[in-house]
């Protein structure tokens, strides 16, 4: 990098989206080139800066690392504070990769108010950057909560028929879930005050003394929070619509971060606040996660619509990727962490593919193509290799992740892992299915015939996911020697709560065990 | 008690009301007799004039210790919050009206004292420390608010809304009388500090009877379920500009004064006190949030779900701490910003008569008027609890309360019901933002003033939303100096 930014790097990162996207606001809306131009152009700079994060992150810290703390609402306890660590290095990368990857594909997608979409667009990357950099539970919830809008507006104004279904659902189930979570964040701060300062910093948190039952409760109202987001059954029917409405744009946004955040919750606060319950928690986090897997991918196999089969794929891989979280152990744990970025990778991608066709065809049923290898070969090619990292191929970055998370899921409970192997199966049979259908056979619709193939623009929005396809799953070292210092951290932190365990069940009950609605008769 | 003396003390503790109170006067006879009718300007800026004064006088005069006519009213933290409190929402609230009142085809200039006349009744209450002072307070702050909310004669509706209110808020009066009669006999006082020193040895069913009534007369006026049935209807048909001043500043002068009553002198009791307060609260906002969700008309909306946020309210006086009683104080702070500026939205579009009252009626705003529609989104978001915006500071520190005092099922009910309140506020923003207009919206005259609250009100929604501590920390050492 020719230039060095020694103040705060992460705060940079953080509000240089936010910032360009009110200065974008000040631009001309006509022609539509400015906007976009503008937009794109500014969105590179995050990017920039994350790469800049990159090589300042010392690969052999697991703790956060790169830190700022500034006071903000003494009162409270609450601290303006930032860091990054292994679970989240890759998840900021791809979000900041994905913007303008993301602005560059909708050159042709949004052709209405142009400039509030990239606006929308610039904001969520600002929201899903500070749920990932905050190192304050205040600030993540508040930007766990604050994600949700702008994603919201982006399927609400620019989605399809259905969109006003799709935006309603999507917002009250994720509400819904942080209503309790943020009564529990509560509960949990002022229990670690009882013993130690008023904070909402969530390396302090970590130490928080609390009972069995107020660590199962207080677990449950934080798992239900993220599984939501994750998405997992059964708590997951937001999604599919959600995906089958928004545009091109915010899928992939949706499928690349946003969806990590449940995933990513579960690995920064979920286990390692409440190691024993969350570990007490595992058969039906994992009887879930593979229900998920398997459910997942039957309901994909039959749909109609490619974007949602690719909406219920993610449902399915999204349940390995918390198969492997769920396996504690090094390498279930690291491939989980690593498959969220591949997840994120693979199926941006075939949202991206798929929009692009979308826009030359204006249908995404299956049943409407067949046979267009012929007609658009550069399409087609690339779909094929995202959609065989997808899929997990051996040499592509879906098999390095997939590999590791059963492997390690085989160690701890084979039985699961047997069962979610049939998912990647299972995940092969559908998205070849579909492919086939979709691309070779005769020509089936004429229409099809003169169909443009992909512009060079569009080709650069791919490329990079290219790129990472087989970077990830050729040379997986460099991202797995980032991931692995933070998921030994958290293992010993589970290690150490179940020799501790034994000791916390023996104490007496605390009084959240009583039934709340009891308290009225206090 | 002393006798009645008037010294240094009570003239301190008397100037933000007096100021207020004598600037009306001035404002009312002045424009009776000498006032050109067409002008509007000069009572609007005079009235201002009065609050800024009264509001100047509260900020010098202030005094932690402050005490006055033997302890029965007071200038402490308290009540400089509500005197702060309620005297930007009136202001705010006469900027709003001479625009909307022309619209409606209301001439009367009788507005601006009469809304003078409410406020020195509601700094009554914020400093009262008896309950006959407090009962001075609600006479004087209810009484112009009847005959505000009728102003407009020749609107049926806004008839029935003076007509209900007032028989309503007579009888709501006569049980806090009985209350206090109550108190009087059990204790052998009607000063906080005399009731409070009496408690432990009063006949205990008198005193859970006298509390019982004030609960009912506070409850009428703050609109909690079940004592609520007047509420939307005043609400709708009153003019906006007014109900906006009811939502807001009426609701705050009687919550304040409830905090202060219930949490500091009733505190030796809270035990039996707070289990009723917890049940008015989830079943107020849960009713209000549930029913919100059916209204087409966005005034009427909005008055469900001011019910709801005076569910809240009660929620944080529920906890029964001197930490909910500053919560609740706070939350009146961000809820006077974002209710005001969400019915001044509701004034800018609307036109005479009930024209645009519709929550469809807003279809497509966002395109018409992106800045109308965006602070309108801001409002909504607020309400419904989202950071970074004030609501969500607001309820927070509710919901802190709550867990702090062991009410963590309220505390999850408070947030389940924001949840379903997002429902009825997210349409709004739906329609605004993500329907086509469906028919040729009038084109809307400019309306500076109402365009100024509008800003006045966005700022303080981000502003307290992000810095929310000096006001919480003002709020919290209030109480605990009374404590």
């Amino acid at each position: 990098m020719g230039f060095r930014v020694d103040a705060s790097i992460l705060s940079l990162i953080l509000w240089s989206p936010l910032a360009f996207g009110l200065l974008l606001l000040l631009v001309p809306s006509e022609p539509v080139s400015v906007p976009r131009r503008t937009a794109l152009t500014f969105s590179l700079v995050p990017f920039l800066l994350s790469l800049e994060m990159l090589g300042r992150f010392d690969s052999s810290v697991g703790t956060l690392q790169l830190r700022e703390s500034v006071e903000w609402m003494p009162s409270l306890g609450v601290r303006y504070s930032l860091g990054v660590d292994g679970f989240s290095i890759w998840l900021v990368l791809l979000t900041t990769l994905l913007t303008p990857i993301v602005l560059l594909a909708s050159w042709t997608d949004i052709r209405e108010r142009v400039k509030e979409f990239m606006f929308f667009m610039l904001a969520l990357e600002w929201a899903m950057l500070g749920a990932l950099l905050a190192a304050d539970l205040f600030l993540f919830f508040l930007f766990w909560e604050l994600m949700l809008f702008p994603m919201a507006f982006v399927i609400g104004i620019w989605g399809g028929g259905q969109r006003y279904y799709a935006t309603v659902k999507f917002v009250l189930y994720t509400m819904a879930g942080s209503a309790l979570m943020l009564v529990a964040v509560l509960y949990l701060v002022l229990t670690h005050a009882q013993t130690g300062p008023l904070t909402f910093d969530i390396v302090s948190l970590y130490d928080t003394r609390l009972g069995w039952y107020e660590q199962t409760l207080l677990f449950w109202a934080f798992a239900i929070a993220f599984m939501i987001k994750v998405p997992m059954v059964p708590v997951h029917t937001w999604l599919p619509d959600a995906h089958t409405e928004a545009p091109t744009g915010g899928s992939v946004h949706l499928a690349g971060v946003l969806l990590k955040m449940g995933a990513y919750g579960f690995l920064r606060f979920a286990l390692p606040v409440f190691p024993l319950a969350a570990q007490d928690a595992f058969p039906v986090i994992v009887a879930l996660s593979v229900v998920g897997i398997v459910y997942g991918a039957m309901v994909a196999f039959p749909q109609p619509d490619m974007k949602r089969l690719v909406a219920y794929s993610s449902v399915s891989h999204m349940g390995v990727v918390m198969l492997g979280i769920y396996a504690f152990n090094q390498v279930g744990l690291s491939g989980g962490v690593l498959q969220m970025v591949n997840h994120g990778v693979s199926t941006s991608g075939l949202f991206l593919l798929i929009g692009l066709m979308h826009d030359r065809t204006h249908t995404r049923q299956i049943s409407d193509y067949g046979g267009i290898w012929a007609v658009v070969p550069v399409w087609s090619s690339i779909f094929l290799v995202v959609m065989l990292g997808s899929m997990g191929l051996p040499g592509t970055n879906g098999f390095v992740g997939e590999f590791l998370i059963l492997l390690g899921a085989f160690h701890a409970h084979p039985w699961a892992a047997a069962l979610g192997t049939t998912g990647v199966v299972l995940g092969a049979a559908y998205l070849l299915t579909m492919y086939k259908h979709v691309v070779f056979g005769p020509l089936r619709n004429l229409k099809d015939a003169n169909l443009p193939d992909l512009t060079k623009r569009e080709v650069a929005a791919l490329a990079p996911i290219l790129a990472l396809t087989f970077l990830i799953g050729i040379y997986p070292r460099f991202f797995l020697e980032r991931i692995e210092p933070t998921v030994d951290q958290l293992l010993s932190r589970l290690e150490g709560s179940r020799v501790a365990g034994y000791v916390i069940r023996q104490e007496e009950p605390a009084d959240l065990a009583a039934p709340v609605w009891k308290e009225a008769s206090r | 008690m002393t006798g009645p003396s008037f010294g240094a003390a009570e003239w301190r503790a008397i100037a933000p009301f007096a100021a207020v109170i004598v600037s009306g006067i001035a404002v009312l006879l002045y424009e009776t007799f000498f006032g050109d009718p067409r002008d509007t300007e000069r009572p609007l800026w005079c009235s201002i004039l009065g609050i800024a004064a009264g509001l100047l006088a509260s900020l010098l005069l202030w005094d932690p210790g402050s005490q006055a006519f033997g302890g029965t009213l007071s200038l402490d933290g308290i009540a400089l919050f509500a005197n702060i409190l309620c005297g930007l929402t009136a202001m705010l609230t006469l900027l709003m009206a001479p625009s909307y009142l022309v619209v409606i085809g209301v001439r009367t200039k009788e507005f601006y004292p009469l809304t003078l006349f409410t406020l020195g009744g509601m700094m009554i209450m914020g400093g009262a420390r008896d309950l006959v002072v407090l009962f001075l307070g609600i006479e004087l702050m209810s009484f112009p608010a009847y005959v505000l909310a009728g102003v407009h004669r020749r609107e049926p509706r806004c008839g029935e809304a003076s007509l209900k209110y007032f028989v309503l808020g007579a009888f709501a009066t006569a049980f806090l009388l009985y209350g206090i009669a109550l108190f009087w006999g059990a204790t052998g006082a009607t000063s906080y500090a005399g009731i409070k020193a009496a408690l432990p040895t009063a006949p205990g069913l008198a005193v859970l009877g006298a509390v019982a009534l004030v609960v009912v007369a506070l409850g009428f006026k703050v609109g909690v379920a079940p004592f609520h049935f007047w509420a939307p209807d005043v609400y709708e048909g009153s003019p906006t500009v007014v109900t906006a001043l009811m939502t807001v500043g009426i609701k705050a002068a009687a919550i304040i004064a409830a905090a202060r009553f219930f949490v500091l002198t009733l505190a030796p009791i809270h035990v039996e006190w707070t289990v009723v307060l917890w049940w008015l609260a989830a079943l107020t906002m849960t009713l209000a949030n549930v029913v919100a969700i059916a209204q087409s008309n966005i005034k009427r909306m909005l008055a469900y779900s001011s019910i709801a946020h005076a569910g809240y309210l009660t929620a944080a006086i529920a906890a029964g701490t001197p930490r909910g009683g500053a919560a609740a104080l706070f939350y009146l702070l961000g809820y006077a910003f974002m209710n005001l500026g969400a019915f001044a939205v509701v004034m800018a579009v609307g036109a005479k008569g009930d024209a645009n009252e519709l929550v469809s009626d807003y279809a497509g705003l966002g395109m018409r008027r992106p800045l109308l529609a965006g602070a309108m989104v801001l409002f909504l978001l607020s309400l419904m609890g989202i950071p970074p915006l004030v609501g969500f500071a607001a309820k927070l520190y509710i919901v802190e309360a709550l867990v702090d005092s062991g009410c963590v099922g309220l505390a999850v009910l408070l947030m389940l019901n924001s949840v379903v309140s997002g429902y009825y506020y997210l349409r709004v923003i739906m329609e605004m933002f993500m329907h086509d207009p469906v028919k040729e919206a009038p084109s809307l005259a400019p309306r500076p003033y109402l365009m100024i609250c509008v800003g006045l009100a966005t700022i303080g929604t981000i502003f307290f939303g992000i810095f929310p501590d000096f006001a919480l920390d003002f709020a919290r050492r209030s109480f605990l100096a009374l404590g």
